[in-house]
């Protein structure tokens, strides 16, 4: 059994914008509750989560790792088949991000090589990042069981699929291995009246 | 009472707990703004709800109530209307809105396209025909509105059925079909929420219903401030005035079997009136936001009565009536420092709150007379589970339980308290001319730290929601049933012999269900993820079935409905139930149309599918479980 590890302090960017400061109507949204962390891509550039990835847009999330020989690949595969069904909206108007649980394994280099394996399209990131980093958003973002013993077990990781209309605030989730039609569907469902 | 520098260092506490929970070392906390450099940490309202009730003993952090200084609401009865008075669509400069007459269609997949209701129709002069013609006709307006639970609060949102949460009350009468039109007069879909979606498929729990009025989670309709989907053939909104007519027929299971359907009147209703249903509840049903859509107040109450069970306490059963006889919906809320609601996007455990309200009020009171009253208690979730008792300051108070479910029992049961999964109604009837102490408290004394389910820890006292005043005499004297002085007899059984129920049961087919976490951690049963258009049984009309559920898990617990039609249970974790069989309380062998499975327990239920032909479906209603695919489709064929 694989438990997470993780690596704390080193040499952390200190280039973070203050979360701002007013009041806000909103709970769990914005650069204050996602987070302004920096993350790497398999694309091998850099971004700012909130204002870069989620801000303004229609996104797709899940967590993976490229060691993960159980659920993973599967869920990648069927991933694929669901960024195939969305075709060129994929990049344009949803965006798809999958965050590695092995950061300090899964450099972008790794990334890159896995999403070749698995035909990862255009639109669509592996993401790493500060192992610290990537453990807040994996809170942020819900992929926690609340059960710790449950929750430090790797092989154990959440295999579902958070799909948001982030201006809109409206979250909801799906298994990763839900039939990608239903899945598509689902995306469909938080994106108001689709043409 | 704590003051506002009390909650932020509430807040602030609780954000630590959290923060530590990430592992994040104090430079990190400072790099993402969550730490000042002199180590204050950055105030962050709401963060995780998930936080607010876990078991780490921190104090709930939404605002301090008053409680006891506020009545508790008393659900107005809905009024019908005529079918000429129905209206549709956005409203006009004068106020109101469009007439449009009921046309015997109604909405499906998601608004999509239309189809005709199977059991009425619309003659070419208006009136109607068919199986069971509507002749009572409600409408509701789903709207957004503004509610205060407590003297101490100012005002939160909500979405409410005719503006109110919880809706008003519909009273139905057996052999009486209703036409119910849900005006979707939400505000636009494309308009920002915290939670929550704009698009609502209403549910009637428990109702004996046509698949295309049941408020299949498929079939959720947009707003009239939204065009909504359009016909690819026609070009046109398919749904632009934004409504759906849901056809209730009211009518008992089994006039199939027994051939009594065109002689439907309240005076000889179809059916079999042993199988009668009496406190169901109507709520949204929308695929993979019920959690968010119920919680944010589309709930409402229906009440169907008969020639037992009659409304009016000198007939029939003479069971407590009119305004003694009270329904309370009970919500337990999150509520932030600008008293909105707060629900937890992030969270798949389930939602739970530490603020309690009895019909829309927190912490209210209920002054009584000194006589007989019936409670009809709800528990509309979406993820907590109660222990209602009443508790006098010193000791607790038995009362009598008479129904499973809203279904009324054979027989009342003197009890001390009723334990409710999320989606259970019971029915009790509490004596207050006979308890004497000037005031009791209705009490939660089930523990619950996590939306997991209870912890299986029965407090002393528990938490009080309701306040009761005992005052004087009613000004007329109490002539309602009473349940001490002779064993009251209720409502018989459709199957009174239960070693005959149980050989029937012998020569069914068996379906087992098993409602676990799947592998990856989301929810499954049998490993399967809800798939709308999967069905995984296909029962043959007016069948006999077995189905086995069961809940492999130690630590969550999972209370599952099925649609369409009740059950009766048959074994208990491999335990054969008897007459004399107690299940919290209430006598084990009635009807019910929810399955309580708390950690690592089986039930065995036996059902009839009658009647009905279509898609119907079966989940848990934990609807945070619900919306994370714990449900299955069935199609009765």
């Amino acid at each position: 059994m694989k438990r997470r590890h993780f690596v704390i302090g080193g040499a952390l960017a200190a280039s973070v914008r203050a979360a701002p400061t007013h009041a806000r109507q909103l709970h769990q949204d914005g650069v204050e509750w996602f987070t302004d962390v920096e993350v790497s891509a398999h694309d091998g550039r850099t971004y700012r989560f909130y204002d870069d990835l989620l801000k303004g847009r229609i996104i797709m999330v899940n967590f993976f790792y490229t060691d993960c020989d159980l659920l993973c690949p599967l869920m990648t595969d069927n991933l694929v088949r669901v960024q195939a069904l969305l075709g060129p909206r994929v990049g344009r108007d949803v965006f798809m991000y999958s965050i590695s649980l092995q950061p300090e394994h899964d450099t972008p280099e790794v990334l890159a090589a896995y999403a070749k394996h698995h035909s990862v399209g255009p639109g669509w990131l592996l993401l790493t990042g500060q192992s610290a980093d990537i453990e807040l958003l994996r809170h942020r973002l819900g992929f926690v069981d609340s059960d710790p013993v449950r929750d430090a077990n790797l092989e154990e990781h959440l295999g579902t699929v958070r799909l948001a209309n982030v201006p809109m605030h409206r979250w909801t989730m799906t298994p990763a291995l839900l039939n990608p039609e239903q899945i598509v569907r689902a995306l469909k469902r938080v994106i108001p009246e689709q043409a | 009472m704590g003051g506002w520098q009390d909650r932020l260092a509430e807040v602030a506490r609780r954000n630590r707990q959290e923060i530590i929970r990430a592992r994040l070392t104090r430079r990190e906390m400072v790099r993402l703004g969550l730490l000042t450099s002199t180590g204050a940490l950055v105030l962050k309202r709401g963060l995780s709800s998930r936080a607010f009730a876990d078991d780490s003993g921190n104090t709930p952090p939404s605002p301090p109530v008053t409680p006891w200084s506020q009545p508790m609401p008393i659900l107005p009865v809905k009024a019908p209307i005529t079918p000429n008075q129905m209206t549709a669509g956005p409203l006009l400069a004068n106020g109101t809105r469009q007439l449009v007459p009921v046309d015997g269609t109604t909405l499906i997949d998601g608004a999509t396209q239309r189809i005709n209701h199977q059991l009425f129709t619309v003659n070419e002069d208006g009136t109607f025909g068919g199986t069971f013609p509507p002749q009572k006709f409600y409408q509701f307006d789903i709207r957004e509105t503004q509610i205060r639970l407590n003297p101490a609060y100012e005002l939160t949102t909500f979405w409410g059925f005719d503006g109110q949460v919880p809706g008003p009350v519909i009273q139905a009468t057996y052999g009486e079909p209703a036409l119910v039109r849900y005006q979707n007069n939400l505000p636009s879909v494309k308009i920002a929420q915290d939670f929550g979606i704009a698009e609502v498929t209403t549910h009637l729990h428990n109702a004996h219903t046509p698949t295309e009025s049941d408020g299949n989670p498929v079939d959720y309709f947009n707003s009239s401030a939204d065009t909504g989907p359009i016909n690819p053939t026609t070009n046109k909104p398919v749904n632009p005035l934004g409504y759906k007519d849901q056809h209730y027929p009211n009518v008992y299971a089994g006039y199939v079997k027994l051939g009594n359907a065109s002689t439907n009147s309240i005076a000889t209703p179809a059916g079999d009136p042993t199988e009668a249903l009496g406190s169901l509840w109507y709520h949204d049903h929308h695929l993979d936001f019920t959690a968010q859509n119920v919680y944010k107040g589309m709930f409402g109450c229906y009440t169907l009565f008969d020639a037992l069970d009659t409304g009016d306490e000198t007939t029939g059963l003479r069971l407590p009536s009119g305004k003694y006889d009270i329904p309370i919906f009970f919500n337990d809320f999150v509520i932030d420092q600008d008293y909105q609601l707060v629900f937890d996007l992030f969270n798949l455990d389930g939602i739970i709150g530490d603020r309690f309200a009895a019909n829309g009020a927190i912490q209210p009171y209920l002054n009584v007379d000194q006589r007989r009253y019936r409670f009809r208690l709800y528990n509309p979730g979406p993820s907590r589970w109660y222990e209602f008792a009443l508790y006098d300051g010193s000791k607790f108070w038995p009362f009598w339980q008479i129904s499973t479910d809203g279904n009324l029992l054979p027989q009342a049961v003197q009890v001390s308290s009723v334990r409710m999964g999320v989606s259970e109604r019971v029915d009790i009837i509490v004596d207050f001319s006979k308890i004497s102490a000037p005031k009791l408290y209705l009490v939660n004394r089930l523990e619950q730290v996590n939306g997991r389910g209870p912890t299986g820890r029965v407090l002393t006292p528990g938490t009080p929601i309701v306040m009761i005043n005992i005052g004087g005499l009613p000004a007329q004297r109490d002539q309602s049933v009473d349940p001490a002085a002779k064993p009251l007899t209720l409502r018989p059984l459709p199957d009174p012999d239960f070693k005959a129920l149980q050989s029937l049961a012998a020569k069914a087919r068996v379906r087992n269900w098993v409602f676990d976490q799947g592998d990856s951690g989301t929810w499954v049963v049998n490993d399967e993820l809800f798939d709308p258009n999967r069905i995984s049984a296909s029962i043959d009309q007016e069948s006999e079935e077995v189905w086995v559920f069961q809940n492999p898990e130690d630590n969550w617990s999972h209370p599952i409905h099925v649609h369409f039609e009740e059950h009766r249970v048959l074994s208990r974790n491999g335990k054969t139930v008897t007459p004399n069989t107690q299940f919290n309380g209430a006598i084990d062998y009635a009807r019910r149309d929810v399955a309580p499975l708390q950690q690592q327990s089986q039930t065995k239920v036996f059902f009839r599918f009658r009647d009905m032909k279509g898609r119907y479906v079966m989940h848990c209603h934990n609807v945070v479980h619900e919306d994370h695919a714990m449900m299955v489709r069935f199609d009765i064929v």
